[in-house]
């Protein structure tokens, strides 16, 4: 299941920090394009708990109201609206409730304007464990609960203002309930899921790609982690959902976490990045906690941030004058023709002659001056 | 008196397990590493604390915990008395016909749910029970009250501490739900004793898995049930590599463990696997005890961090002891 991490790519960069980034901090804030269909995929190693925490937190920020749909956890996220105990409960049902809970809160929270804006999200679905929607909806079980399709029950409670964030363990083994109902051609749910969504996340833990990484700049195999570490007996290893920070406590760094993205714009172009949300903001400029990964000096050591090149040396120095430039200096500097460049022209030429073309304020004197 | 190392020892000085919060702490083990010793330690914190725990076993009978807690310094039996443990016992029993005058099944033949017939392989036949020499063991206690079984699940208040778990020679899905309400009545029968929710220990549901065929889905469902109504659960599986790595080829029975283990470490606070020694067998090394986070202890929870570790334990006559790789065991 682990995947390698990418190499450093510095031609690309430049551009990838300016438009990866941007879509990458518009998605997480479901700000712009939004993303109606969002999977996340984690695995014990890194669960995706602090990702989804992001997106309550950054969802609450623009007033979206959060409905948590919760199959496993008994201490859901704080700053929820509303939580939907799914154990137990049939894919009819559960669509009914989502439903309602969905329309409901539209029309508390939009209540002065009456036609809510439609590229707006209004509100967000949170799936704590698709592994047991998959289930729920591949059990025809004694004829009790429908058969409702995983991909009818998705669309059904996506609406314009919807937007799904579900999260998939992708370590745990699905029991397939062959029945003869089945079309052998129905693909497998997570495939089914996987193309379904808008935007497919994928998280690692910081320790553990970092550990990757370092093999890999030495040509070494890179390490396996969690149940592929190969130790007998061993569930997850070490460095699980711990995060990565030189300066925050455990329960502060145990924020960030590494992820891999790829979002499917409505045109079919697809973007794919490597990003990592750190536990707190890199600058004390900015709050955004999002950056690439590329641009961690853990990950990438030879990286320079082109704020650090001018902004950030002056800064640090007690100096009473800027040492940098100005956009427009910079262009003029540029503009600037050097004279042994215009020597070089034909004209320019003809040998030790002075160039110089006499200014307004010269107090020119025809007789003394010659040219 | 042996010493037990101390939770805080074990999951980290800033991590309480705390009386509101429905904590869920996996301890996994492999063949050869017994995971019982930190049950004690579990057990001897809870009811030294003062709180009420129930404890409930389908591997073995109350009197192995008994004899084992007496070796750890833990007096089981007083505390049974006392009422602030409940002991399940989900082994003795476990397939033995509810009324006393029904002969007992050869062997525990395991009779698949409805949907799990379909899910079956051509080649599988019944699954495997990993349960199989219970027949031999329980026979011998059929004479003694299986009355008791049938007052437990309606009446909290019988003489005899132990409650007893029977779902028949042939398990069906409504003996299930009887099974849950046997553990639920037990659990809120020690819970209107005290004001704090109480502790709950689950030893072997891999039994439930194997032998008595119910679905996996029915036992995370019994866990999340319990789970609401009890504070710290503590569960215990085996998580040998066979159990765990699964291929397009796994039985359904691999899968279904492994699928419960993996789901339960997706909510779990923290995660501790025993382990064997890498290295091969050493003379004051008993195995290897691994801490992980959890998902559960990321989540908005008030109990502090569980700090991830890895630890050599050594277990003798003398107690329990932790210490980290290159201490020595001296």
């Amino acid at each position: 299941m682990s995947m390698a991490p990418p190499q450093a790519n510095a031609k690309t960069v430049q551009y990838r920090r300016t438009h990866n980034l941007l879509l990458g901090t518009r998605l997480i804030s479901q700000r712009g394009t939004p993303s109606p269909f969002t999977l996340i995929l984690d695995s014990l190693e890194q669960s995706s708990t602090p990702l989804i925490e992001e997106y309550i937190s950054r969802a609450k920020s623009l007033r979206v109201g959060v409905t948590y749909v919760s199959f496993t956890t008994l201490r859901p996220p704080k700053d929820v609206n509303k939580v939907i105990k799914a154990r137990g409960k049939s894919l009819d049902a559960l669509q009914k409730e989502l439903i309602t809970a969905t329309t409901t809160t539209t029309s508390s929270a939009g209540g002065q304007q009456q036609q809510p804006d439609p590229s707006k999200v209004q509100n967000m679905i949170i799936i704590d464990s698709t592994n047991h929607l998959i289930s729920l909806s591949s059990a025809g079980e004694a004829g009790s609960k429908t058969n409702m399709s995983l991909s009818f029950f998705l669309s059904s409670i996506l609406a314009p203002s919807v937007t799904v964030i579900a999260a998939y363990h992708t370590d745990v083994p699905r029991i397939s309930q062959s029945h003869t109902g089945v079309n052998a051609y129905t693909p497998d749910p997570l495939d089914l899921l996987k193309y379904l969504c808008t935007t497919l996340v994928t998280v690692y833990s910081p320790g553990h790609i970092f550990a990757q990484k370092r093999a890999l700049d030495k040509s070494l195999p890179p390490p396996n982690f969690g149940l592929e570490e190969g130790t007998e007996g061993s569930l997850a290893s070490l460095g699980s959902n711990t995060g990565w920070c030189e300066t925050c406590g455990t329960n502060e760094k145990s924020r960030g976490l590494i992820y891999e993205l790829e979002h499917r714009r409505m045109s079919g172009r697809a973007m794919s990045e490597w990003f990592f949300l750190l536990c707190h903001a890199p600058s004390k400029k900015s709050k955004e906690r999002l950056i690439l990964l590329e641009d961690h000096p853990a990950y990438n050591p030879t990286i320079e941030l082109p704020t650090s090149k001018n902004e950030g040396a002056v800064e640090d120095s007690d100096l009473t004058f800027s040492l940098g430039l100005t956009a427009k200096q910079k262009s003029d500097r540029e503009g600037v023709v050097l004279p042994y460049f215009d020597a070089q022209s034909e004209e320019g030429g003809t040998g030790g002659r002075i160039l110089y073309v006499p200014g307004r304020e010269d107090d020119w004197d025809d007789e003394e001056d010659e040219i | 008196m042996s010493k037990l190392p101390t939770p805080a020892e074990v999951l980290g000085p800033s991590f309480h397990l705390l009386p509101q919060e429905s904590q869920l702490l996996l301890i996994t083990s492999v063949l050869g590493t017994s995971p019982y010793w930190l049950t004690y330690t579990l057990l001897h914190n809870f009811l030294a604390n003062g709180e009420n725990v129930a404890f409930v076993s389908f591997t073995n009978e109350f009197a192995y915990f008994r004899e084992g807690g007496k070796r750890h310094g833990l007096d089981l039996q007083s505390h049974l008395k006392k009422g602030t443990l409940t002991f399940i016992d989900g082994f003795s029993k476990l397939f033995l016909p509810a009324t006393p005058a029904q002969p007992v099944s050869s062997a525990p033949a395991p009779s698949p749910s409805p949907s799990r017939v379909g899910a079956m392989p051509p080649r599988g036949g019944p699954i495997p029970p990993r349960g199989g020499p219970i027949a031999p063991r329980a026979a011998p206690n059929a004479a003694i009250p299986t009355t008791v079984a049938a007052a437990a699940a309606t009446n909290n208040n019988t003489p005899d501490p132990i409650k007893y778990i029977t779902l028949g020679p042939s398990p069906s899905p409504s003996a299930f739900k009887q099974l849950d309400h046997i553990i639920k009545s037990a659990l809120q029968g020690v819970s209107t004793t005290s004001a704090n929710k109480p502790k709950l220990v689950v030893e072997g549901l891999e039994v439930l898995l194997a032998a008595a065929g119910v679905d996996v889905g029915t036992v995370e469902d019994l866990i999340y049930d319990l789970r609401e109504i009890s504070s710290t659960t503590t569960i215990l599986l085996p998580s040998d590599s066979v159990l765990i790595h699964t291929s397009p080829t796994s039985t359904p029975l691999e899968l279904s463990h492994a699928n419960l283990v993996i789901s339960l470490g997706h909510t779990a606070d923290a995660i501790l696997s025993l382990r064997l020694l890498d290295t091969g067998v050493a003379k004051d090394i008993s195995g290897v005890l691994r801490v992980t986070r959890g998902a559960g202890n990321l989540a908005g929870t008030t109990a502090g961090v569980v700090e991830e570790k890895e630890m050599l334990y050594y277990e003798s006559d003398a107690g329990v002891r932790i210490f980290a790789r290159g201490s020595g065991g001296h």
